[in-house]
Formats: C-alpha cells, structure tokens, sequence
C-alpha cells in the first residue's frame, strides 16, 4: 500500500513505533519530503515517545542468591576470607566456641584454605630484569656548527687574554694622574710584576710607592725600601702609612694598559692601608685593621715618591723613581706619564723596520696612526 | 615506576605471579610465558603504573594473558587436567595438600583463579574483583560456590581424611 494524504496517519504511527519495513520507512520519508505542511505532524508524533530514564540499580548483590549454602556456611566462609565486619566476627567466634556443628563445619572449611607452595619459585629471574636505555640525542649539522663556532671564539678569547696577561713590558713604567681630573692618585705600575705602593697621607704630603710582588724575596726588599722611607718620613709628620702589596691581585692589574684605564674606576685601585691608626682615617672600611683609603686630590699631596723595582732579567737591579709632584692649582699639570724602556722587549729586525716605515709615514703624511702601519686605509698590527 | 623499581617488582612478584600462573595452567613453560609477557606489559607501561599499584597490575595482566592463553589451548588443558587425574586415580589416596589440589583442578578457570588470589594473595573480594574484572559481589558468590566445592570433594567418601 502506498502512502498518500489520506493514509499518512497510520503510516506515521508506524514510523514513530518502528514497525515499518526498511522500505516503508523510506517511502515515508519521500512523503514527508514532498509534503514538507506534514513535517510537523511526523515531527509531534515524535516528540510522544517516551525515552527510558537512565535509572539504574547499582548493588544487585542482595539479589544474588547462592545454592546449596546454609547461613552458617556462608558466615564461616566470610570469616575465613577476613571479610567480616568486627562485630560479626567476635559473634562468629562466640559460634565457633559454643555451636559444636559450627565447629565440626569450620574443621572441613579450613582444610579447604590452600597454603602456597614457596618451593614453587620464577627461577630465571634475570631475564625478567629490564634495564633503560641511555637516550640518544641527535647531532644536527647546525649544533655541531655551533659548538664549532663557540669553540673557536673561547679558543680566540683564550688566546687574547693570554697573549695581553703576559706581553708585559719589564721596564716599563708609567706614572699617571688620573683621567679622572678630579681625583690626583697617582700610581706608578712597574709591569715586572713586582710593585709595591707605600703610601703616606697628611694634609699636606702623600707619598705613595707602588711595588705589586710575586716573589718573596723582592717583597722582601721592598719592605725595607719602605720601611725605610716610613721612617724618614715619620720624623717628619705623623702620617698615616699605606702599603699596597699586590700579590694576591690577578696579573692584569700590573698591567699598564689596564692600570691606566682602571684608576680610581676599580677596587683594585683602592688603597689597603696596613695597621693605620684610627686618627685621620675616615675611609676604614674592613673590620680587621685593614683600610681602604682613596686618596683624596683636594688633600693631597705636594710631594710623591715613587719608587719602583726593576727585575729585568736582563738587569734585575732597582730603579727608584722619585717624583717631586708640586701640587697646584692647574690639575693638568699634574698629568704625566713615565715611560721607562718601552720598547726594550720583543724588538725585532722586521718590527723596527715596520715601526721605521710607521714614523716615516706619519711624519710624510701627518697622520696618526696607532701601533700598527697604515697603507692605503688599512692599518697593519705590529703587535 | 622507575626501572629500579621495576626491577625490585620482579624480585617481590614474580614468584608470586608465577606461582597462581603455574596453578592454573598446570605447565611449567607456558606459566614461565604468561609471566614474562606480563612484566613484558609491566615494563612497557611502566610509566603510567603507580609502584603501589604494581602488584596487582601485574596480577591483572597474568590472569587476563592466562585466560586468553587458556582459550588458545583448551585443548592442552584438557589433556593436563586428564594426566592429573590419571596421576591421581593411581596415587595414594590420604594425603590432604593432594587431595586439595585435585579438587582445585576440577574448578573450573574462574574458580580456581579466585581460590588462590584469595589463599595465596590474600587479596579482598573487591581487589580479586579488580583484578578479574568481576565485582564484589560475584567475587563472593563465585568464591563460596568454589570453597564449598572443595569441601565436598574432600568429604566426600572416596577422599574422606
């Protein structure tokens, strides 16, 4: 039977209620489709359908039924798998005293508890070890150019400041008023790494030595130099004396070029004073009776005695350089340099040449130029 | 679970597991089998298994490898259960931890597994049921329908103490 406008009803009933064949339903759903003012009709019919809740029964145990089992049975059965609560069991165990059928019952069950055989054992336990495998990390081109890179440039640096800790010029010697204007300190680096600073402080004279030691024995002399000039110069005032010794201090802090650049900048620079007394010392900073004492230009000095040890190993004597420093009022005067055998070390036949053709060229065409020579724009390192 | 601590399962369990496997099966290599395929589970999914939880992961695995194992060879089975009662009908008859045992055999899987979780382990219902997949209150029924069993073939003439 074909469905039609005017059986529609009976044929949506049995569509609502699932009894259609396949074919049916099909053919329903064509008629819906073609007749869509019947739409809502099926669509109503739906809606009549009473889904099933999801109501559900959770313990289904007290349905549960077990054949063949007394009460007794089933209580001495829970008591022996220890699933009883405390109560029942203490009743169980009253039973167990007093109830002779109870007791003959509890004899058989027991016998049926099995006792696990521990002769029984996994032998080949080894092969059940498992041990983790390290992790592979894979080396891609670009890791391995990155650690190239950082290799290369540690390698470089490394290098560099090698080469700078140890190109030190023995007999050099530098004196310098700060770039610091304001600050007069004046430090003589002697770069044969034996320095020592001794260094007064009164209102009206500082005289400062600077030795920076690594060695005994020249630590040694130089204590005497100082203690002798300490004692010169005690007679005349009641200074503060300051003595730098440098011996713990990394190399670079003898080294000119830093010295130069770190004056009065760094704590390197800063003055230990030994044993000063608590009078006129207002820079103490240390809790032992070590100080640090930046030496203040406004106070400072009208006379400055450096003294400086030589340990050339071409000479090894000791030069004392003294410098009568007339404080005044013009700062810049007090700007001077001390260079003492600059070019003593690593002279080479091709480096005079190099420097030769260096002055010729800068006198030829008035340029300044740095250490190395400029040709045609481009300058050649010497060093 | 770290590998050392796996490694401290396999000294703690694998006796035990070994041992309910063996019970079952009756045959030595293929307990030896289910045991390794269950640590072989254990190890590869070690790092969503709590140690704690270990023991009766381990359990779960040997019972769910060893029912499938069962169904593979039902008919080994059978003929190892055939031997045992052959071995049986001609051995002496008094002795109880015998006796015992071949009352166990004739439990059907589900039975004997649940008998010796329960004498062996000393698991409760509800971890028993975990580890079989049953809940509690099966657990007890199957149980106490498996003990009383027992108790009948022990008292029953022929095997009578």
């Amino acid at each position: 039977m074909n469905i039609n406008r005017h059986n529609y009803e009976a044929f949506f009933l049995l569509y609502v209620d699932k009894e259609l064949s396949a074919a049916d339903r099909k053919a329903v759903a064509v008629f819906v489709k073609e007749n869509t003012d019947l739409q809502i009709e099926l669509a109503l019919l739906q809606y009549t359908v009473v889904k099933s809740d999801d109501i559900v029964l959770d313990k289904k145990d007290w349905l549960y039924r077990e054949e063949n089992i007394t009460a007794l049975q089933e209580n001495l059965l829970l008591y022996a798998d220890e699933e009883l609560s405390a109560t029942d069991k203490k009743t169980i165990e009253y039973l167990l005293l007093i109830d002779k059928t109870a007791q003959r019952e509890w004899k058989i069950l027991q016998q049926t508890k099995l006792q696990p055989d521990t002769a029984v054992v996994f032998a080949d336990k080894q092969s059940l070890y498992r041990k983790e495998g390290s992790k592979v990390v894979g080396f891609t081109w670009w890791r391995v150019a990155a650690a190239a890179v950082l290799l290369g440039f540690g390698l470089w640096t490394g290098v560099a400041v090698y080469k700078n800790n140890f190109a030190v010029k023995p007999n050099s010697a530098e004196l310098v008023k700060g770039e610091n204007t304001k600050k007069k300190q004046t430090d003589l680096v002697v770069p044969t790494n034996v320095t020592t600073v001794f260094e007064e402080k009164t209102p009206t004279d500082n005289v400062v030595i600077t030795i920076s030691n690594n060695k005994t024995s020249l630590t040694e002399k130089i204590i005497n130099t100082v203690e002798k000039i300490k004692n010169e110069n005690t007679l005349a005032a009641k200074q503060n004396v300051t003595v730098h010794s440098s011996n713990n201090k990394k190399p670079d802090n003898n080294l000119l070029k830093s010295s130069l650049q770190n004056i009065n900048r760094s704590t390197s620079n800063e003055t230990i004073v030994a044993n000063v007394p608590a009078l006129n010392n207002n820079n103490r900073v240390s809790v032992n009776n070590d100080a640090v004492v930046k030496t203040n230009p406004k106070e400072n000095t009208n006379k400055m005695v450096i003294a400086s040890l030589n340990t050339n190993k071409a000479q090894a004597n000791t030069t004392a350089v003294q410098v009568a420093n007339n404080t005044t009022a013009d700062e810049e005067n007090n700007d001077r340099y001390l260079n003492v055998d600059d070019d003593k070390e690593k002279r080479t036949a091709l480096g005079g040449f190099l420097r030769k053709a260096k002055r010729v060229i800068e006198r030829t065409t008035n340029l300044k130029t740095g250490e190395g020579v400029k040709i045609a724009g481009f300058e050649i390192a010497l060093k | 679970m770290t590998e050392r601590e796996y490694n401290e399962c396999v000294n703690l369990y694998a006796d035990n597991v070994y041992r309910f496997i063996l019970k079952n099966l009756g045959h030595n290599e293929d307990a030896k089998d289910v045991v390794q395929g269950a640590f072989e589970k254990l190890w590869i999914n070690r790092d969503k298994v709590e140690n704690d939880r270990s023991k009766s992961y381990l359990f779960t695995i040997a019972y769910n490898q060893m029912i499938d194992h069962i169904r593979k060879n039902k008919r080994i089975v059978l003929r190892e259960e055939f031997t045992e009662n052959a071995k049986g009908a001609s051995a002496p008859k008094h002795d109880t931890k015998r006796i015992l045992n071949e009352a166990l055999n004739k439990l059907n899987e589900k039975q004997r597994s649940l008998v010796l979780l329960k004498d062996y382990e000393g698991y409760s219902y509800e971890e028993i049921g975990q580890i079989t997949g049953l809940n509690e209150s099966q657990v007890k029924v199957y149980l106490h329908r498996a003990r009383l069993q027992l108790r009948e073939y022990i008292v029953s003439p022929e095997n009578v103490i």
